[in-house]
């Protein structure tokens, strides 16, 4: 009888995920799509973007699995997508179609402000450069901090820090005209 | 927390953007998975014909590819045999070969990116089976001349299955049907082969007739099988992992199902166990999540002793016909789209004459025939 004699908290990890199934990848599929797909959402602000990119980090991963064990599936495949949209975004020429996806959702009374103002939001969020967006949405859609956001990124925690502050300010100029817009169009209307 | 934060966090977790949940998902990424192979593919092709044809060029060769018989250049500087039937030719090895290889004895099939390829110890005679794509977990008849692997979309049914090859290259058999079977061992009497699924371990004739369930889990999950290895002596051995325990143990048991029993037990995991080419001694990776070292065994788990460096990472054991461990070593580390590079080396039983055997093979696996490698003229 073999005695092992080193301790490890992950034994067998490795080996289970060279077991998965099709079945086993088919069932954490099921569990994490949804998250996954509105991730993709909020990331890329396009429905159409956001799927391609939920499917092709999905694929990558699937791979992945088999070669090498992962400690958490769904933040290997969420730092897969900001991998990948990093890298699509910087094939793409202009950011088309992106501030064409705002929600049509028709909205009464006390409740239509709030809506107003997550539009407004998420317009502006449209208008930022996609590494400005992708700490924002990991920071306050995936809650994470900023030595998490580093390591998603591939980056330093300084220059999460200073992109996360130009976003901000971006965002406050952005909405602060928008303010503006939707003021002096009031005005024009009462007269 | 600032008032735009808040608006910020509001407008982000709105819940009137939702995407609708794709109703069968597994079949719009296997074809995602199956676009992006073949961009690989492509992308490869052309780096490699951006190398391969100005060499072949300045060497007076033709711009094919393929080299005369037993001569002409590969990448790695090591001749790539004739080739024909399902073998292609192969890029060769990282780097040289030292010339004490020559001196061993048998054939090696190592998984070269997505395939399989085959060479005799010398490196010469490479080639790369092209029967299906990926290929993985290859595995030699006891006489040297069949190898069976794990092959996906072999037959467009989106499965992977077990398959047997002459590796002359004439003859593909598909063993398996919808079992998504994993790796597999042959009997030392080269008619039937075991093969692993997730959850059990079966038995097939080498002519796809036969199937038998060895072990299975009976509740689901209960436990996982992988890597069955048929030792000289009639014991299988495979790893076991059990969930429950986040452990994975070394067992054997007989080739009829019965005598069931752990070789290893303890703090660590276990995983790949092979046989030596006598039956008597076993050797596996401990520790195969963490720091990975090769240790041997005797065949009833005794005198357990490590023969690679602790500092190491180390797996895929394989013996030589001459009772040398060959294994590899991992060099680096894993990308999100590839398996860490590694280098192969050899070691006595006893963990002495550790060499470096082929650097940079970049395999994940390899094991090691018990024969000459045939030329592949089908």
């Amino acid at each position: 009888m073999v005695t092992g004699t080193g301790a490890s908290t992950r034994s067998g990890r490795e080996i289970w995920w060279l077991l998965v199934s099709d079945e086993e990848f088919a069932e954490f599929v099921s569990a994490a799509l949804p998250r996954l797909l509105r991730f993709g959402l909020v990331l890329t602000g396009n429905p159409a973007t956001a799927e391609d990119l939920v499917q092709t980090a999905l694929a990558r991963s699937w791979r992945a699995w088999r070669l090498h064990s992962i400690e958490d599936p769904q933040a290997f495949v969420r730092k897969v997508m900001v991998n990948s949209y990093a890298s699509w975004y910087r094939l793409m020429a202009t950011r088309e179609a992106l501030a064409a996806s705002v929600a049509q959702t028709t909205v009464i009374d006390d409740e239509a402000t709030r809506v107003d103002d997550r539009d407004a939001v998420w317009r502006a969020l449209l208008t930022l450069p996609p590494k400005q967006r992708t700490v924002i949405v990991l920071r306050y859609y995936e809650e994470l901090s900023e030595s998490e956001i580093a390591a998603v990124m591939g980056t330093t925690t300084g220059t999460v820090k200073s992109q996360a502050a130009r976003a901000l300010r971006r965002l406050a100029d952005v909405m602060t005209n928008a303010d503006l817009a939707e003021a002096r169009n009031h005005g024009r209307a009462a007269k | 927390m600032t008032d735009l934060e808040d608006r910020i966090r509001e407008a982000l977790k709105d819940p009137r953007r939702q995407l609708p949940v794709w109703p069968d998902p597994i079949p719009r990424i296997r074809r995602s998975v199956r676009r992006q192979r073949a961009t690989a593919i492509a992308v490869t092709a052309v780096i490699l014909a951006g190398i391969v044809t100005p060499l072949a060029l300045l060497a007076g060769l033709t711009a094919h590819g393929v080299s005369p018989r037993g001569h002409g250049p590969t990448v790695g500087g090591t001749p790539s045999s004739p080739v024909s039937g399902l073998f292609g030719p192969s890029a060769g090895l990282g780097g040289p070969v030292p010339p004490w290889a020559k001196q061993l004895r048998g054939e090696v099939a190592y998984k070269c990116g997505d395939r399989i390829c085959l060479m005799r110890p010398d490196g010469r005679g490479s080639r790369t089976l092209t029967a299906t794509f990926p290929e993985w977990d290859p595995a030699w008849s006891p006489n040297g001349r069949d190898l069976t692997f794990r092959g996906y979309y072999g037959s467009g049914d989106g499965a992977y299955d077990l398959y047997e090859v002459a590796v002359n290259g004439c003859h593909l058999t598909r063993l398996t049907h919808q079992m998504n079977g994993t790796s597999s061992s042959w009997a030392p009497n080269g008619r039937q082969i075991a093969f692993s699924v997730p959850l059990g371990l079966y038995v097939i004739n080498a002519d796809g007739t036969g199937l038998r369930r060895l072990l299975g889990s009976v509740r689901r999950y209960a436990y996982g099988v992988d890597t069955p290895a048929w030792s000289a002596r009639n014991r299988i051995a495979y790893a076991r992992y059990q969930p429950s325990r986040h452990r994975t143990e070394i067992y054997t048991v007989n080739s009829n199902g019965s005598g069931n029993t752990p070789l290893t037990r303890g703090t660590a995991s276990f995983a790949q166990p092979s046989w030596s080419p006598d039956g008597k001694s076993i050797a596996f990776v401990a520790n195969p999540s963490g720091a990975a070292s090769i240790e041997v065994a005797a065949a009833d788990g005794a005198g357990v002793h490590r023969v690679t460096p602790r500092s190491w990472t180390s797996y895929s054991p394989t013996w030589t016909p001459g009772g040398k461990i060959v294994f590899l070593r991992q060099i680096g580390a894993p990308t999100q789209s590839a398996a860490a590079p590694t280098s192969a080396y050899i070691v006595s039983l006893d963990g002495s004459h550790l060499r470096l055997l082929y650097k940079n093979l970049d395999a994940i696996q390899i094991t090691w025939g018990p024969a000459a490698l045939p030329r592949a003229t089908c």
